[in-house]
């Protein structure tokens, strides 16, 4: 498609000329406070606080700015408040055990007297998955190439819209070969790509869909229902058949950030397309940038063993 | 009951050739052999004369208008409820009798009969009390005395004046000569300057004076000419767009034959569908709107098509780099029916086809095709037909041999939009002074864009892909008027409009396929049509007081509906004239607007990606009002005319994508997550210098002014620079003739630099997609850009300057000119996109622009006869 966008403007136009110019910035760039603060069930609370950098550099800096110094206390309606300590290099931790609970809402809020105040909030999505089966048919050694399939059931609940869904396949013993993502493919509604996946399309879908590099994020793609995801299996002694499927649910915060990212890394990548606005990365941090979203994840591991 | 009539008791027409051709009228009892004008003077004066009479008893076009009234009011529908009294004002309001000698008729062109758009009628000693010639040409103007000296003016004619003396009514056509055709030796003074009435913000843009502009690639364009006024912008550097007084494109109501057109350009926006050879007169309005326009908030364009001349035959054609025209009018019935063609068609595709492979081939063509009938059924009835069809198409093809590699494949790409419209319009001499117009018509726009892959090797051999992209909007227009003038100080008009839109925004068509086996064939498609509709009923009346004072006060209702979304909309309309000295006038208006249809750009390419979506529920219509006021008037007496107007424009419901990287994406979703609506302001003053006759004519227009827009979900709701909004902006057409032979026209033009959103930090942040084994701690930041507000950079300027030389020769039957002209002349590098260089890590960050349209050379030929 680029391709043909250059060959039609190079037909086009009698000439042209791309130049490098210089603009004029309405007003000085100022720095924001930057949180990156992803958290789920599976991890102790953890946030890390920069600075955003005005983009005038020579190269990308080795070492961002980080903040050290700033209040950051995690409230919820359940649970006590919990006070985060900093680390060093902008990171700040709990000094316990404590992990986020699936289904609580939690609001951050840090103060740092240099930047002002920051707060967010988020709510963990439940999630509730579990695999039924794999492998329709086993895999041949003698040069099989064909799909192998593992069905996944969803439980989709109403707070939950948001999932990211991953499939990895073990690298070998020997560490030769390293672990890999699987490209995969579905007739399910939830992981459809092109004109592999075309049935019972609903429009809301198309929007919905946003290709991840190699997975699929999508928001409200199940609906309670059970869905296929074939695999594609290649003659590849070396590496074990071991699939590990990541199933995870995701805040609507988190799943805005996560696409807006995603979208932004493709527009980056063709940029020479005639674009003038860009998309940005969705934050829900007030006076700030970055994200403060939960998730809750769920990882099935199945084989074919013979 | 008789009234005597004394048409023409004399002409003053200073130094001109005179021409006498009385026009006697044998139908509907006109015949009158009494009247034998004198004329002296050029052009002409054909009248006839006809006597009146009033009956105090109900007409009869009053009756079913009544009856309809009634029928709409037991409909219990609150907007046709509204309509309802509207319409029994309107006929309330009309006298059955009016004091006062009517003197009615047509303004037409000499030698062709061809009826005048837009002419002022007005009576010499009180030149606020006149009249503006219809869309047939008519006219209907009341005296109180019986000797009087009545004047038609128009920017491209010369001046007419005829002395009167009459008692009754009189009906008379009135002949005008083009301003361009001048007797060698005749000294010529010009006061083709008129008093507008109440009417501000309007300009009327003379064809003579667009063809005489430079002319990107030799191509006339009068959206490219409207470009060069004050307020309004041209969008991305060489398109034909048009942002008027802060707007957006899609809030211009562009009206070919009083029919809607959606997107009136060629050439993805680099050449708008209007060629000269098709059109008669234009009308653009940018504030001030009068009731009988609806539907947009920014601006009017009515673009009357030619009529054919009903006298000989002419035509004229043109050669040009990019396209060629050819034009065609004359007579079916002498005096009594006519037939215009118009066509043209590019061929760059013709040009590049020896270049190309026969397995990679890409091309582009356009074309149009304008034709017009008009029938003078008599001398009461016009009748006409008005058609046009145009079509772009881009497509591109490859098919590498299989065995090449082992992605040989066979791919298609196509990309092409049309308009069609065709217009039956009707209009009838109900009695001197009331002229009934009824029009209805098709519109129909279509856009489509289609790709499709066949693979050739290896795996994948056999699998065909294929997707299509198509916009589709067909509207049914049905509009009929009534003007009626009650005498010498009021004039009124009332209509009803109503417009059926099928609007199928974004449809999508997904197939895949094994060309070996129909075991695997799928199929989607996906897309919603919207089925709207649009009733307005409009009233407007111009009132001319005694102390000189003009007023245009008018109402319009309307009604829409699409689904369960009905939105009722009521927008008054004021405009007032004061004369303060004796050739200034200080103007103000007041105008509400309503705009049901939306077209959300993602970019400011102006490429044909837009898509127009009814308002819906979840996406209300857009509302807006605008306020100006200013001054206007006459310099020197030497044919300059000046203004200065400010305006304040507000708007609300404006559409946009939300700022997640919906660019240019077509999706056939849930349009309210993925538009969002918001608000707009803008503001600035404009200056507009002009001179219209003698040599060197031209005009001079700077506007300063600011755009701003507000929307909840983008920049958390502050406000931000439209993507327009530019502060300085000035324009400067000039034409020169040498000799009669020999014309010079320049253009220059100069604008602040429009904002735009480029990168302003950047930050790091982890993502969760990826390393789910690596502890999101651990995990190597992304590099995220953060873009700071919306539009808070701005480009460099813009400006540039193109000319043109013409050199005419007069033959004995048909006229030659040679056109040679340079876009760009100074070879200016404009940005026409920009963008910033961001990937890989590129530091330092650049921002990059591409410059289209460098400097071009144009060299036409073309030949009238």
């Amino acid at each position: 498609m680029r391709n043909f966008w250059q060959v039609l403007l190079a037909g086009l136009l009698v000439a042209s000329c791309e130049s490098i110019i210089e603009v004029e910035q309405s007003s000085p760039y100022e720095s924001k406070v930057v949180v990156d603060g992803v958290f789920g069930p599976d991890s102790l609370w953890s946030i890390h606080l920069s600075l955003s950098q005005k983009l005038t550099t020579d190269s990308i800096p080795l070492f961002w700015p980080v903040i050290t110094d700033a209040s950051v206390l995690i409230s919820s309606a359940a649970q006590e408040d919990i006070r985060l300590y900093s680390v060093g290099e902008g990171w700040y931790r709990v000094p316990g055990n404590q992990r986020p609970v699936a289904g609580e809402t939690y609001n951050l809020a840090v103060s740092n007297a240099g930047h002002g105040n920051l707060t967010a909030s988020s709510t963990i999505p439940v999630l509730k998955s579990s695999l039924i089966s794999s492998f329709a048919q086993p895999p041949n050694d003698d040069n099989f190439i064909g799909d192998c399939e593992a069905v996944i059931q969803i439980t989709d609940t109403p707070s939950a819209d948001y999932y990211l869904i991953r499939l990895r396949q073990a690298g070998s013993a020997d560490g030769s070969l390293p672990e890999r993502w699987i490209s995969f493919r579905s007739r399910a509604a939830a992981l459809r790509t092109g004109p592999d996946a075309l049935i019972s399309w609903t429009t809301r879908e198309l929007e919905a869909y946003h290709y991840h590099g190699g997975g699929w994020l999508a928001d409200d793609l199940f609906d309670d229902s059970t869905y296929d995801v074939d695999l594609d299996c290649y003659d590849d002694e070396d590496r074990p058949y071991e699939f590990k499927v990541v199933v995870m649910a995701l805040s609507r915060e988190l799943f805005e950030y996560e696409q807006s990212v995603a979208k932004l890394e493709s527009y980056l990548g063709s940029a020479e397309l005639f674009v003038q606005r860009p998309p940005d990365v969705k934050s829900n941090v007030v006076g700030g940038l970055g994200i403060f979203g939960g998730y809750d994840v769920a990882v099935h591991e199945f084989g074919y063993i013979e | 009951m008789r009234l005597s009539c004394h048409n023409s008791k004399s002409m003053d027409l200073t130094g001109f050739r005179m021409l006498l051709r009385s026009f006697v009228s044998s139908e509907d009892g006109l015949d009158d052999p009494g009247i034998s004008p004198k004329l002296t003077g050029a052009g002409s004066l054909a009248s006839f004369c006809r006597t009146s009479a009033s009956s105090p008893d109900l007409p009869f076009w009053k009756k079913p208008l009544i009856a309809w009234s009634v029928m709409l009011i037991r409909s219990c529908n609150r907007g046709l409820i509204i309509v309802a009294f509207l319409l029994t004002w309107v006929i309330a309001s009309i006298p059955a009798s009016a004091q006062g000698n009517t003197v009615s008729g047509y303004v037409e062109v000499d030698e062709t009969g061809v009826r005048v758009v837009g002419a002022h009628v007005f009576l010499e000693d009180s030149p606020s009390r006149g009249v503006v010639t219809n869309q047939d040409g008519y006219f209907s103007l009341v005296s109180n005395s019986d000797e009087f000296a009545i004047v038609v003016s128009h920017v491209s004619y010369m001046q007419l004046r005829v002395e009167l003396e009459v008692v009754g009514d009189t009906t008379m056509v009135f002949q005008i000569v083009p301003a361009m055709i001048m007797l060698e030796g005749v000294e010529v003074q010009d006061t083709r300057i008129v008093d507008e009435g109440a009417r501000m913000s309007t300009h009327h843009i003379p064809i003579a004076a667009v063809e005489a502009l430079p002319a990107l690639a030799g191509e006339v364009d009068i959206q490219k000419t409207l470009q060069l006024m004050p307020g309004v912008q041209g969008g991305a550097e060489g398109s034909a767009g048009l942002y008027v007084r802060g707007g957006r494109h899609d809030q211009n109501l562009i009206l070919l034959d009083g029919m809607p057109l959606y997107n009136p350009s060629h050439l993805f926006g680099f050449l708008s569908v209007f060629h000269t050879a098709a059109i008669k007169d234009v009308e653009f309005i940018k504030g001030g709107f009068p009731a009988r326009y609806g539907g947009r908030l920014s601006s009017v364009v009515n673009y009357s098509m030619k009529e054919g001349s009903l006298q000989e035959f002419h035509g004229q054609g043109t050669i040009g780099l990019v396209a060629s025209n050819l034009a065609f009018e004359g007579p079916l019935i002498r005096n009594r029916a006519s037939i215009m063609v118009a066509a043209r068609r590019s061929y760059v595709d013709a040009i590049i086809w020896p270049f190309q492979s026969e397995k990679q081939r890409s091309g582009f063509n356009f074309y149009d095709v304008s034709a017009k009938a008009h029938v003078r059924l008599s001398n009461k009835d016009n009748v006409s037909l008005s058609i046009y069809g145009g079509r772009d198409k881009l497509y591109s093809r490859y098919d590498n041999a299989p065995g090449a590699s082992d992605y040989t494949d066979l791919g298609r790409l196509g990309i092409g939009w049309a308009n069609r419209m065709a217009a039956l319009r009707w209009g009838r001499v109900l009695n001197s002074r009331i002229y009934l117009t009824a029009s209805a018509g098709i519109v129909q726009y279509e856009r489509e864009s289609t790709y499709s892959y066949e693979f050739a090797g290896t795996e994948d051999a056999g699998i065909r892909t294929g997707e299509a992209r198509r916009t589709n909007i067909r509207d049914y227009v049905g509009r009929i008027e009534l003007d009626y003038v009650a005498n010498s100080l009021l004039s009124l008009r009332a209509g009803l409009e109503t417009i059926r839109h099928k609007i199928d925004p974004s449809r999508e068509t997904l197939t895949y396929a094994r060309t070996d086996s129909l075991r695997n064939a799928q199929s989607f498609e996906g897309g919603e049509i919207f089925t709207a509709g649009t009733f307005a009923a409009y009233m407007e009346s111009d009132w001319r007081l005694r102390s000189g004072i003009s007023m245009n006060i008018g109402l319009r209702a309307s009604s829409y509906r699409n689904g369960t979304l009905q939105d009722l909309d009521l927008s008054p309309r004021v405009s007032v004239s004061v004369p303060i000295l004796e050739d200034f006038s200080a103007t103000a208006s007041w105008a509400r607007m309503s705009q049901f249809l939306h077209q959300p750009i993602s970019s400011a390419t102006d490429l044909p990606s837009e898509l127009w979506v009814p308002a819906l529920q979840g996406l209300p219509s857009q509302r807006g009002h605008q306020l100006a006021a200013g001054f206007r008037g006459r310099l020197l007496r030497q044919g300059f005319t000046a203004s200065i107007e400010a305006f304040d424009k507000r708007m609300r419901g404006l559409p946009e994508y939300r700022r997640h990287g919906e660019y240019g994406s077509l999706p056939p979703i849930d349009w309210p997550n993925v538009l969002t609506s918001g608000r707009g302001r803008a503001w600035g003053v404009e200056f507009f210098l002009r001179k219209e006759i003698g040599s060197p004519k031209g005009w001079f227009a700077y506007t300063y002014s600011r755009a701003s827009r507000w929307f909840d979900a983008i920049d958390g709701g502050e406000p931000f620079p439209d993507t327009f909004d530019r502060r300085h902006d000035i324009s400067v057409a000039l034409t020169h003739e040498f000799t009669s032979s020999v014309h010079l026209a320049a253009t220059w033009i100069l604008g602040s630099g429009y904002p735009a959103t480029l990168p302003a930090g950047e930050y790091i942040a982890n993502t969760l997609y990826g390393f789910y084994n690596i502890s999101y701690e651990n995990r190597p930041p992304k590099v995220l850009v953060d873009y700071g507000p919306t539009n808070g950079s701005r480009l460099p300027p813009t400006h540039r300057l193109d000319l043109s030389l013409r050199l005419h020769k007069q033959f004995k039957r048909s006229k030659r000119t040679w056109t040679f002209g340079v876009h760009n002349a100074y070879n200016r590098r404009n940005p026409s996109y920009v963008f910033p260089v961001l990937s890989d890590g590129h530091r330092p960050v650049q921002i990059k622009q591409i410059s289209y349209l460098m400097l071009i050379p144009t060299i036409s030929y073309s030949r009238a006869f």
